[in-house]
């Protein structure tokens, strides 16, 4: 354990020492001799953005109400208390106890976002773990990772001894039992526990896997280098989340994080379908909280967090087949004791509108709407099935509600995208002034002037997508784009602004990458790459440098289109859809067509259901049916 | 109109967690303690409750005071237990009364801080070495450190600031020092300053980090020198 004087001594040179304290409202501190089995939760990012994730909150709740286990939380450490911990000799250690990740049994990194990637070296480096799984000996953790990205772990395969494909809440357990019985074994040895966690379904033992390349580089195969080991390997997914223990009684930190309010899950999955969304592909199926539960957890959660604001989580919560019931029950109910509720996305349509309005009676927030592209053809491609006369009814009824400002999420670098689609975006945003214009004309007396946020992002082509097989637009292809749509936007009523097309680049690399790239994350975490989600620390020039270092063209991974035969790296990390559907559904894209939601309409055979043994999952009555 | 005058120590615990956070951190154990705020008018209620004085970030307290408007009556003595069930460890209320409806706010009336320094001695300091520097402080009209604001920095003679100082203790590496600061709208004293002060201009040998900052009272001053703790008025 560090001493309480040592970490004071860093603790005041740091600009945000909240950030390192560990004793919010709810943390659990355990005796760790009293546990059989120390986890550390480390997410590869500073501390209110890895709060604010509710998946590390489901685990940290799973993991603690085992009395074997004790579970703690490690954050990536700003650059500011890196520099201090490394000027002392000070290792990082877990919040609730102080005590040295090293010295913890297993760490498990959650992998949201490639650009934290170079944050797992670092952070590793600093709890002196070695950095390879094939470094790590028997005093070494195991260090294990899952989430979003773990769907292609391949580019950070050589660090984590093993890999957990799909949701945790039930597979944790099986692979703590698994550790325990290792632990009484005599004579165990590190790859003894990988065999029996081998047999686990969903989980990924990459030392266990052979890829074999050819000269041009593409894979020529994976292959499993013992029978035991399973070949593909299954995602897990929970069939009912209503037979799930919610952690109602998550942290509540004392600086401010990014998301810092309760947060009802109320359903997994989406049908929608958009083409380019990784996170409605290995997600599915659709499995929805029951209504009685979710007003449950949201009374026992206001009660355990003291939070004024619960927010109903989902990937797009007006698809909650019980989403009036549910918004207008909790509104009523906690009106009148200050608590607000919040939806975080909504979709482009007069129905969701009307919902966020309800919710305005206790806060006012801003409205964000995401028509993704700017033309009916473009949204046709991604199959985001939302016409111009959903966005034109949708944003009139936000001005008549008294809204005025209003942010709108655009991609560009989009599949066939063109410079009419380019136009459309700002014919957008044009029209919502002009529907401003009309709202204040016939609504009377609306004197705030309209604030449209046009926010471009650059389309990122996604493992286990319809889309996976496209290039991506070079860098210099898509600043011309954006420069071309920042003249298109010159207009007093619109802010445009754009995510850095150099970072989309780098995020392409990776989340399409092959095991080779390891050895670039190890040569541009040497050359002093971190936080490269943060624009202030983000380095394309040492990315390049690591990349020339090692002999690989990082084009080769973002800007090439691949062929349906070709092996791609992730083919084996089964998220539960068929290729069969991607490459259906890729060809529906070229030719414009949209599919519709499994939900509302006829199954797609995508895959899921019957390979992982689950069924789509929805709850409500009628309520929802209208959408 | 129900008013509270509650007092409760900040501990090492959460030393580190600023002014806004404590706030925050108090509205939402008010909130779990089910306790009934007052909250304001107007379209963003918000509700009533404020800090006799914001500490400063790694300072620990056993004497801060905090004002609570409620809804309906209620017995000091529940207030006490549920608030304390509620509040995060660090915080440990000592004390809850109630007071009139017209009593002046304790933030109006705070002017006068207390605290106890230890600060770590770089090199040997005769126990005269130290007395002498403290008189030496206490005889000069001016003593001038730079203070980092935020417009920049700016030249601040603390020495009126700064009400009275003394020695509490001598070890081989510690110098405790008790020294009553203004605060308010007269100007508001720093304890590291003052450290600084005897470090730079009196030559005492202490060190510029690794100090501990306690404000063990605060107190409302009469204009006749009377000095009150907060808590009593």
């Amino acid at each position: 354990m560090i001493a309480e004087r040592e970490l004071a001594a860093v603790l005041e040179k740091v600009e945000k020492p909240t950030r390192y304290i560990g004793t919010e409202w709810n943390s659990v501190h355990k005796d760790h001799r009293q546990v059989a089995v120390k986890f550390a939760l480390a997410f590869p990012d500073v501390y209110e953005v890895g709060m604010s994730h509710l998946g590390s909150k489901i685990l940290y709740h799973e993991l603690n109400r085992r009395e074997d286990t004790a579970a703690e939380r490690v954050f990536a450490p700003w650059v500011d208390m890196e520099e201090a911990m490394r000027r002392v000799g000070l290792p990082l250690y877990a919040l609730e106890s102080r005590v040295p990740v090293r010295e913890f049994d297993l760490v498990g990194f959650t992998l949201q976002y490639e650009m934290s990637y170079t944050n797992i070296l670092n952070m590793l480096d600093l709890a002196g773990i070695p950095l390879t799984a094939a470094a790590r000996g028997p005093d070494d953790p195991f260090v294990l990772a899952g989430g979003p990205c773990a769907f292609n772990v391949e580019p950070l395969a050589d660090f984590f001894d093993f890999v957990v494909l799909g949701e945790g809440e039930e597979v944790i357990h099986e692979i703590l039992d698994e550790y325990l019985a290792w632990q009484a074994e005599t004579g165990r040895t590190r790859t003894g526990l990988l065999r029996r966690l081998a047999q686990i379904e969903g989980v990924y033992v990459p030392s266990f896997y052979q890829v074999q390349y050819q000269a041009d580089g593409t894979v020529r195969s994976v292959l499993p280098l013992a029978d035991a080991v399973p070949f593909p390997l299954k995602k897990r997914v929970v069939a009912d989340l209503d037979t799930l223990d919610y952690p109602t009684r998550p942290i509540v930190p004392f600086m401010e994080i990014v998301h810092d309010r309760a947060m009802l899950e109320v359903f997994r999955g989406c049908s929608r379908g958009c083409r380019f969304c990784q996170a409605g592909m290995i997600y599915r199926p659709v499995r929805e909280r029951s209504l009685a539960a979710l007003e449950e957890q949201a009374e026992a959660i206001v009660r355990q967090t003291g939070y004024n604001e619960v927010s109903l989580s989902s990937l797009n919560t007006s698809d909650y087949s019980e989403v009036q019931r549910l918004v207008g029950n909790l509104v009523d109910k906690y009106r009148d004791a200050g608590v607000g509720v919040s939806l975080p996305s909504s979709r482009v349509d007069s129905f969701s509108v009307a919902l966020l309005e309800k919710i305005q009676q206790v806060r006012k927030t801003g409205l964000t709407l995401a028509p993704e592209a700017g033309t009916q053809r473009l949204r046709d491609v991604i199959n985001k099935n939302v016409t111009e006369d959903d966005f034109t009814a949708a944003v009139r009824d936000a001005f008549r509600a008294g809204w005025s400002s209003l942010k709108f999420y655009f991609m560009i670098g989009l599949p066939t995208e063109t410079e009419a689609d380019l136009d459309g975006i700002a014919n957008l945003a044009k029209k919502a002034v002009a529907l401003h214009r009309e709202a204040s004309r016939t609504g009377g007396g609306r004197a705030r002037p309209p604030r449209i946020t046009v926010s471009v992002a650059s389309f990122v082509p996604k493992a286990h997508t319809p889309f996976q097989w496209e290039p991506q637009f070079t860098v210099e292809e898509l600043k011309s784009r954006q420069y071309y749509l920042s003249r298109m936007l010159r207009h007093g009523s619109i802010v445009y602004n754009w995510h850095d097309a150099e970072v989309s680049f780098l995020e392409a690399v990776f989340s399409r990458g092959d095991r080779r790239l390891g050895a670039v994350l190890v040569a541009a975490w040497r050359l002093g790459c971190r936080f490269d989600g943060w624009s202030e620390h983000f380095r394309l020039d040492l990315w390049l440098q690591a990349f020339a270092d090692c002999g690989l063209d990082p084009a080769f991974y973002a800007n090439r289109r691949r062929s349906y035969t070709e092996v791609l790296p992730w083919d084996h990390l089964g998220a539960g859809v068929s290729k069969e559907y991607l490459i259906n559904e890729h060809q529906r894209a070229l030719q414009a067509r949209t599919t519709a939601d499994c939900r509302f309409d006829r199954c797609l055979d995508c895959g899921v259901c019957p390979d992982l043994g689950v069924a789509l999952g929805v709850k409500g009555g009628d309520s929802g049916a209208s959408l | 109109m129900h008013r509270f005058r509650v007092q409760f120590s900040k501990g090492e615990a959460v030393k580190y967690i600023s002014h806004l956070d404590l706030v925050r951190a108090f509205e939402r154990a008010l909130r779990r303690a089910e306790i009934p705020i007052a909250f304001s008018e107007g379209f963003n209620p918000h509700p009533k409750l404020s800090l006799a004085s914001a500490l400063r970030v790694g300072t620990t307290s056993e004497a801060e005071v905090l004002d609570l408007e409620l809804s309906r009556p209620v017995e000091p003595e529940w207030l006490t237990a549920v608030l304390q069930t509620a509040l995060p460890s660090g915080i440990a209320v000592s004390a809850v009364k109630n007071i009139e409806p017209a009593a002046p706010a304790a933030m109006a009336v705070a002017n006068l801080a207390r605290y106890r320094i230890e600060a770590r001695l770089t090199d040997a300091c005769p126990e005269a070495a130290a007395r002498a520097a403290l008189a030496a402080f206490l005889a000069a009209e001016v003593i001038t450190v730079e203070r980092e604001t935020s417009k920049g920095k700016k030249n601040l003679n603390i020495r009126p600031l700064t009400q009275s100082l003394a020695l509490l203790e001598l070890s081989d590496d510690t110098l405790s020092l008790a020294a009553d600061l203004s605060m308010g709208t007269a100007g508001t004293g720093r304890p590291e300053e003052v450290v600084a002060a005897l470090r730079e201009e009196f030559g005492l040998p202490l060190a510029a980090d690794g100090y501990r900052m306690h404000r063990t009272g605060l107190y409302h001053r009469r204009a006749d020198g009377t000095v009150l703790p907060l808590f009593e008025i």
